[in-house]
Parts: C-alpha cells; structure tokens; sequence
C-alpha cells in the first residue's frame, strides 16, 4: 500500500550560527491510510516540528515531504492551503473554536473554508451530518463555554473532518481533558481509521493511548526512531 | 465570512460599545466641524452667492468681502460705459453702528442697495415689503438676529449711526460670517448708516451683454485704474479663503475634524487588535486548516466595517441633534449629501486603516504555531 504522507530524509533547523537547533535530523516516516499512527517522546524532542513538517505547516530545511506520491515541499507556498485543505485536518489540546460561534457554527465554517464554493445550507447540512456522526447531536447549537472538555474536542474533531480529508493530525488532543473522556476521544479517532479509512497521528505523551495505535514512533533528540507496531494493531482495540 | 465578523464583534458587546462609540465620536465630530465650517463659508460668500451679478468691481486687492476700501462713484459710470457691459449697479457694504435699546451698540453690516436694484435683493423675505427699504429709514433685517439686535417686529424702530431706521420687512436666514447682522437698506441711507461720502461706494455689480464672454468683459473692467474685476465665483472663492486661510479658522476646523478622526482610529484600532489577538489561535486553526489569508483578512475587515456602519448611525444621528441644538445658537451646520457621503467615505476609509495591524499581525501568523503550547 502506498502512504498518504511520506517524509524522506527531512530535518528542520531553526535559528542560524551557533545559536541553530537542529529539531529534527533525517527523519523518514510514512503515514498510510487507515492507521492510528502515534508519536511519542519528551518534551523538546521535536515531536511537534514533525507533526507540523507532515500537516505543511512547516517547511522542512531538508529532505521532502510527499502527499498522495506527489512532492508537497517543492511547491510554493502559497498552493499549500489548498493542499492542506484537502488532506488534512487538525485537532489540538486547546480545541481552539470559535467562543464566538456556536458548535455546529464552528464547523460549518471549517466547511465553508475547505468548500468555498459550497452552499450555506450544503456546509450546513454536512456540519449536521459530522457533528452528529460525534455524538454531539443535542449540542449543536451550544457555544463552547456551553461544552464539557470533551464535547468540546468532540466539536474539533468534527470540525476536522469538514472537508473529507484524508488525514486527521492531533496535537495532544487528550492532554485538556480527563482520562475517562481521552479514551472516549481515541475510540472516536481511532473508528476514523477503520470505519472511514483515514489516517490519524496523534502525538501525545500518554501512554495509555497506546492501545488504539497501529504503529508508534519515538522521537528523541530529533531523531525519529523506526515504527513499532501498536497494541491496536496486534489486536488490543477494535 | 460575514457572520464569523459579526459574531466575534457582538460576542463581547462591552468591547464593540467601546468601538461604536468611538467611531460615533469621531463621525459626530468630523460632521459637526465641517458643518460649522461650511456653514460660516456658506454665510462669508452668501451676497455674492444670491447676487444675480456676472462680474464684481471692487477697489484694488479687495481680500476681505465684508471690510473693502470705499471706491469713487466715478468708478461707477466708467464701469456702466465699459462696452460689453449689460447693466451696472452700486453697492454699499460697511459697518454702523446700531443702538441697542438696552443702551449698548451693536456693529452692524449695512448693505445699500439701488432703489431698482435688479442683480441683488435681500432673498427669503418671510414678512414685509422688502421694496419698501427704498424709503429714508426702511431697514430689512433677518429674524434671527431680533435676539442680538433687541427687536421684536416689523415696524420696530432703532438708531443706526444716529439716524432712525425702521424695519420694513424680515429675511430668514441671512447671517454674516463677522457675526454682525446684515442690515438691508437703500445706497443713500446706506452712506448715512456708514458715513460713506455721498461720492463712495463699495462694488459695481455687473451684469455682461449677452454674447459677451465674462472673461473678456473682466478683462477690460480692469484696465480701470484702481479697481479689481472678479467674476463671480472667483469672488465668492476670495471671500471664503480670506477668512478660511487667513485667519487660520479652516486649519481650526480641520484640525479638530482630525482628532475626531484620530480618536475613531485609535479607538477601533486598539478593539479590532485585541480582538485579533484574543483570537489568535482560532484565525492560526482556520490557516492550519487551509484558509486563505484573504478569507481571514475579510473577517477583521468586516468587523472594522460593521463598527463603522454602527458608528455612522449612531454619530450622524448625534450631528443631528447638534445641528438642530446649534440652530437655536444662530449657528448653521451644513450636513448635505456630499457632506454625509464624505464623512461615510472617510469612516469606512479610517476603520479599514484602523485594522491594519490586526491585518498584518493575521498575514504574518504562521500557521505552525496552533501546535505551540
């Protein structure tokens, strides 16, 4: 099976001289569709430069990213938004909605931006139809502050789906919330996989999460070790 | 895009208050200022604007429409025998001194005008017989000045430079731009009022034959020695720059029409920022999801337009109010369309500058930092 997202050889240095970081060095690591891929490592440790070097939010200093077979980091930036629009969607530890707009209004916006051509009542209609596939039915029309932690993370999920991507990339998307309600998030991402054929990464310091992925990287000192296989993948949830 | 703009300004009310005030003092004070001003312009140029006249003879340099050198009479008639020259009419126009029933005197601006006076007349007369100012002591005054003049009706009787005059007839709203009231009479009277000789006069008003170009005619008019020839747009353009240029009462105007400005700038600047940054994280997610900086531009710049919107209500209703308030003081404040359609022109063009820097800070938002912290 070809990956989705392959990166070859890429480092990321930050700063110039004596004063450079190197965050990452030489990572390869491919993404395939329908996986739980988790990274995991220290804080510091570049978990995050990878993260973001795979969604394009960050240009590599080295080596290239691929999506869908095509070389993403030789095109210029400003075609990038239309490549992450269509292959990926992210999920964070501060959920970051709009207080402003109400759930279902959160994620009809995702949609409108990823679909600017769509109708108001289609992104709508899809934000509905992903906001109840969460479970958040009866809380459509809720304002954050209105929401629990979870339904909260419940909303971003939903908001990342907008637009179909094929990818959902996660940065400690437990971290804000109890563990009762981080798995209840892992069970939602980690159905993504097998029901819709995504691909989700997740990074997290939690090991207890373990049990949902298909494969785990470590990453250290910027270095990205070879994948081990995850409990999921040896059976341990479906 | 519209409805995000919209929600974000009204999900903190308090914050977007702040900006709509701000923005409606600055509307309120932008149209107060240039009302006032163009209303006290209306009023420097008012004769010549209502003046029938093509061209305006004057003494020599005349710079100041309501204090002009006296010219000889003999003027007059060479300006009357000028060819091209349709009709010719002297005008008087100086101050007096008019006595106040409480004691006191009051200067006044007395315009004299020739009995069959064609190219001016007083306009707007709302009472009286304005022809009747062609008697020894008939006066037309305006109605608005009754308070500072101490009158009350037609047929009220007063001392003007020791001599009686007696209002005829009443205008409604004919103001000086010197604050002193106008006081219409006939040109012998007129000299009497201002103690002109019987040989002094102030303007020829000229009347051009037809088929006869203005400027040729003004150009004959002055090669007579000592005079000026002004045609008359010029000459309403000359009596509005003197007091608007030379006394600095434009630059006084403006300049306060600009702190309005700067505070709506300041005001809505500072909101829509904060608002940026408060939201920071959220316009970073829609980046990171693949929004284009254009979509996120359009939000902060709907926001700057909504407040703008609100604040041009808000403050036009407020010039308004002032308007009719200033009304009652003898001040006119001029709010016509050009006036209503700048000043919206001009808020919506200081709330978009207003987010530029909320506009820069989103442009240079790197998506890549939702992930930190």
């Amino acid at each position: 099976m070809d990956p989705i997202v392959e990166l070859r050889g890429v480092g990321k240095r930050y700063g110039a001289g004596d004063n450079a970081v190197q965050a990452l060095q030489d990572a390869d690591l491919s993404v395939f569709a329908g996986e739980v891929l988790l990274i995991q490592g220290p804080s510091g440790s570049g978990k995050t430069t990878l993260l973001s070097i795979l969604g394009l939010l960050l240009r590599p200093t080295t080596g290239d990213v691929l999506v869908d077979g095509r070389v993403a980091t030789a095109l210029p930036e400003k075609s990038l938004p239309a490549i992450r629009a269509r292959h990926f969607g992210f999920v964070f530890q501060g959920f970051n909605l709009f207080a402003a707009l109400t759930a279902l209004e959160n994620v009809a916006l995702a949609t409108q931006l990823k679909n600017p051509g769509a109708k108001a009542s289609d992104t709508k209609d899809e934000a509905r139809r992903l906001l109840t596939a969460v479970g958040l039915k009866d809380r459509m029309h809720h304002r954050p502050d209105e929401l629990s932690g979870g339904q909260k993370q419940r909303v971003a999920i939903a908001r990342a789906l907008g637009g179909d991507p094929t990818v959902i990339l996660g940065d400690e998307p437990t971290a804000a919330v109890d563990s009762k309600t981080a798995l209840g998030i892992m069970e939602l991402l980690h159905g993504l996989t097998r029901e819709q054929g995504r691909a989700v990464v997740v990074v997290t310091h939690d090991p207890r999460l373990e049990r949902y992925a298909d494969r785990v990287v470590a990453v250290e000192d910027g270095r990205v070790a070879s994948p081990r296989t995850g409990v999921a993948m040896a059976g341990g949830a479906s | 895009m519209w409805t995000l703009a919209r929600k974000i300004l009204l999900h903190d009310r308090v914050k977007f208050l702040v900006a709509a005030a701000g923005v409606s003092v600055s509307v309120f004070l932008v149209l107060v200022q240039i009302g006032l001003y163009l209303g006290f312009m209306r009023n420097a140029s008012s004769i010549i604007d209502h003046a029938g006249a093509d061209l305006w003879v004057a003494s020599a340099g005349t710079e100041n429409f309501d204090i002009a050198a006296p010219l000889d009479e003999r003027t007059y008639y060479r300006v009357a025998e000028t060819p091209g020259v349709s009709r010719a009419e002297r005008m008087i126009l100086a101050f007096g001194q008019f006595k106040m029933q409480s004691g006191g005197a009051q200067g006044v601006e007395v315009v004299g005008l020739e009995r069959q006076a064609r190219l001016f007349r007083p306009w707007n007369v709302v009472e009286g017989d304005a022809r009747r100012m062609s008697e020894i002591d008939g006066i037309v005054v305006d109605r608005s000045e009754f308070p500072k003049l101490e009158m009350s009706a037609v047929g009220d009787q007063r001392e003007i430079t020791g001599m009686r005059s007696r209002i005829v007839a009443l205008t409604q709203g004919i103001r000086s731009f010197t604050t002193s009231p106008y006081i219409f009479t006939n040109i012998h009277t007129a000299r009497v009022y201002t103690r002109l000789r019987p040989d002094q006069i102030t303007y020829v008003l000229v009347q051009a034959a037809p088929g006869v170009a203005i400027s040729t005619l003004r150009e004959r008019l002055g090669r007579i020695p000592y005079v000026s020839a002004y045609d008359t747009p010029e000459f309403s353009r000359r009596a509005r720059a003197y007091w608007s240029e030379r006394t600095g009462v434009g630059v006084g105007f403006f300049m306060t029409a600009m702190m309005g400005v700067i505070v709506g700038l300041v005001v809505v600047g500072q909101i829509l920022y904060n608002g940026t940054l408060e939201h920071i994280r959220e316009y970073g997610t829609l980046k990171a999801m693949g929004a284009e900086n254009a979509a996120i531009v359009r939000v902060i710049l709907y926001q700057a337009l909504i407040s703008a919107a609100l604040g041009l209500v808000l403050g036009g209703a407020m010039a308004m109010l002032a308007r009719a308030g200033l009304r009652a003081a003898n001040l006119s404040v001029v709010l016509s369309p050009a006036v209503l359609i700048s000043t919206a022109l001009l808020t919506v063009l200081m709330c978009s500058m207003a987010s530029l820097l909320s506009i820069a800070k989103v442009l240079r938002l790197d998506p890549a930092s939702v992930f930190k912290g």
